[in-house]
C-alpha cells in the first residue's frame, strides 16, 4: 500500500490548500488576538481550515469508488441557508430587534447621511465594471462599501455566488478595520477648524419620543419600502419587523431570543457556512486580492461621500447650526463602531465636543441607508444585466 | 468606455438619487409621525386614580 493510500490528505495537499489553512489561521487570529468581528471571523477561519483539508467530509467531494457525490454538510447548509439567503434575513430580524430608531427622531436631517455614505459602493461598482467584471460581478463587489455583511451575502449570492467567500472576508474584515480606515481619511478631507464645530444646534438630544410613532415607524417604512421598490421588501421587512418586535411592546421575550439567541445561532451557521465557499480552488486567485483591494476602496469612498455631502451641506447652513463634516462619515452601517470613533476624533481634538448622539443618528442612518442600497442594487441590475 | 461601463455609471447616478430620495421619505415620515405622536408624559398613578374618582363622583350626582 502506497503513501497516497495510507495518507490520502497529505498527499493530496497543494500549496494553494496551504495558504487557505494559512488564512484560516490569520482569520482565527484577527479574531482571537485583535478581536475584530470575532464573531464572524473566527467561524471563517475555522471553515478555511475544515474545507482546505484534502478529501474533508465537510464539503461534498466525489466518492473514487462509485464516482457518486457525497453532500458534505456546509454544502448541506449553504444551499439551505445562503442560496435561499434565510441565513442573512434571519440575521436582518435580529439586527432590527437592535436598533434603536430613537436618535434619528431626535435628529432626522442626519438620515441623508445614511444615503452619502453608499457613496463608496457605486464607486467600487463603476471601477469593478472598469476592471472587467460584469455588471452583476461589479455590483456584488460594490456592495462590500454597504458596510454590512447580511446585506452583501444576500446580493453576492444572488449575483456572484462564485464570489461570494472573498466578499464575505472583505465585508467583514473592513468593517472590523473601521478604526483604522476612517480617520486618515477624515483627516485628509476636513481642517483642524471643520472637526472643531460643536453639534449643539443640530437636533434635540434630550427630546422623547412617542411610543406610538416608534412602533408605528417600520411598519410605515416597509409599506412604503415595499411599494416604490418591492425588490428591496425581503431585506428591508426583515429588517422592519424585528424592530416592531423590539418597539410593540409586548413580545419583549421574543426580542431579547431576537437579539441574542437567534443572532448568535444563525452567527454560528452563516460564518462556517460561508466558508464553504473558501475552498483553495475559488479563493487563491488574482481575483481574490482584487476584490479585497475594491473593498478598501469602497470603504474609503463611502466616508469621501459622507464628509463631502456634510461640507456641502455646511455652504448653506447658518453659522451655530453646522454640522461637524466627521459625523458625514458615520452614515455607512457599521454600528455603533463608526459613531464611536468620530466621537473619539472630536474628543481627541477638544474633549469638551461630545459628537456621540448626532454620530449615532447618522449611524442609524447609515444602517437603513446600506439596506435602502442593497434593496436598489436588487431592483436596478436585473433590469440592465 | 465599455458598455458595461456605461451601464454601471446609469446605475450608479440613478442608485445614488434613489437612495437619496428613499431617505428623504424616511425623512418626512419621522417628522409626520413625530407632530401626529408627540411625546406624552405618563400620567402619575395618582392623578390617574384621582382623575377616575372624579369621574365616579359625577356620575353618582347625576
Amino acid at each position: 500500500m502506497g503513501f497516497e493510500q495510507l495518507m490520502p490528505a497529505i498527499a493530496g495537499m497543494t500549496w494553494q490548500d496551504l495558504v487557505m489553512i494559512t488564512i484560516g489561521l490569520i482569520l482565527i487570529y484577527l479574531a482571537i488576538a485583535k478581536n475584530y468581528e470575532p464573531t464572524l471571523l473566527l467561524p471563517m477561519g475555522f471553515g478555511a481550515i475544515l474545507v482546505n483539508i484534502p478529501l474533508s467530509s465537510a464539503i461534498t467531494q466525489i466518492d473514487p469508488a462509485t464516482g457518486e457525490a457525497v453532500e458534505g454538510v456546509l454544502n448541506v447548509f449553504f444551499n439551505a441557508g445562503i442560496a435561499t439567503e434565510i441565513f442573512p434575513l434571519l440575521i436582518f430580524i435580529a439586527i432590527g430587534a437592535m436598533i434603536d430608531f430613537s436618535p434619528l427622531f431626535r435628529s432626522p436631517s442626519l438620515l441623508l447621511f445614511g444615503a452619502a455614505a453608499q457613496f463608496g459602493i457605486f464607486m467600487t461598482m463603476v471601477l469593478a465594471s472598469f476592471l472587467g467584471y460584469d455588471l452583476r460581478e461589479a455590483a456584488s463587489i460594490g456592495i462590500i462599501g454597504a458596510a454590512d455583511g447580511p446585506t452583501s451575502i444576500v446580493v453576492a449570492s444572488r449575483f456572484a455566488p462564485n464570489l461570494l467567500g472573498p466578499i464575505s472576508v472583505a465585508a467583514y474584515s473592513y468593517m472590523a478595520l473601521v478604526p483604522i480606515i476612517q480617520p486618515p481619511v477624515i483627516r485628509l478631507l476636513t481642517s483642524r477648524k471643520e472637526r472643531l464645530i460643536r453639534m449643539s444646534g443640530v437636533g434635540h438630544a434630550n427630546k422623547k419620543i412617542s411610543k406610538k410613532a416608534l412602533i408605528l415607524f417600520p411598519i410605515v417604512v416597509t409599506i412604503v419600502a415595499g411599494i416604490i421598490a418591492p425588490s428591496s421588501l425581503a431585506l428591508i421587512g426583515f429588517l422592519m419587523f424585528g424592530n416592531l418586535i423590539r418597539e410593540c411592546g409586548v413580545l419583549n421575550k421574543l426580542s431579547l431570543s431576537a437579539q441574542n439567541e437567534l443572532a448568535s445561532l444563525v452567527t454560528i451557521l452563516l460564518g462556517i457556512t460561508i466558508a464553504s465557499t473558501m475552498t483553495s480552488d475559488r479563493f487563491v486567485r488574482v481575483d481574490t486580492l482584487v476584490i479585497i483591494g475594491l473593498g478598501l476602496f469602497a470603504f474609503v469612498f463611502d466616508t469621501f461621500g459622507g464628509v463631502i455631502f456634510a461640507k456641502f451641506l455646511n455652504i448653506f447652513r447658518k453659522e451655530g447650526n453646522k454640522i461637524n463634516p466627521m459625523v458625514g462619515a458615520c452614515g455607512i452601517s457599521a454600528f455603533p463602531m463608526s459613531a464611536r470613533v468620530i466621537h473619539q476624533m472630536g474628543q481627541k481634538e477638544d474633549p469638551y465636543n461630545y459628537l456621540l448622539m448626532p454620530a449615532i443618528s447618522a449611524n442609524v442612518g447609515g444602517q437603513i441607508g446600506s439596506v435602502v442600497a442593497g434593496g436598489i442594487i436588487l431592483t436596478l441590475v436585473p433590469l440592465f444585466a | 468606455m465599455t458598455p458595461t461601463i456605461e451601464t454601471s455609471l446609469l446605475i450608479a447616478g440613478v442608485s445614488m438619487a434613489g437612495i437619496f430620495v428613499f431617505m428623504a421619505i424616511f425623512y418626512m415620515l419621522i417628522i409626520g409621525l413625530d407632530k401626529l405622536l408627540p411625546f406624552e408624559e405618563a400620567k402619575p398613578v395618582e392623578q390617574i386614580v384621582a382623575t377616575s374618582s372624579d369621574d365616579g363622583e359625577e356620575e353618582y350626582e347625576q
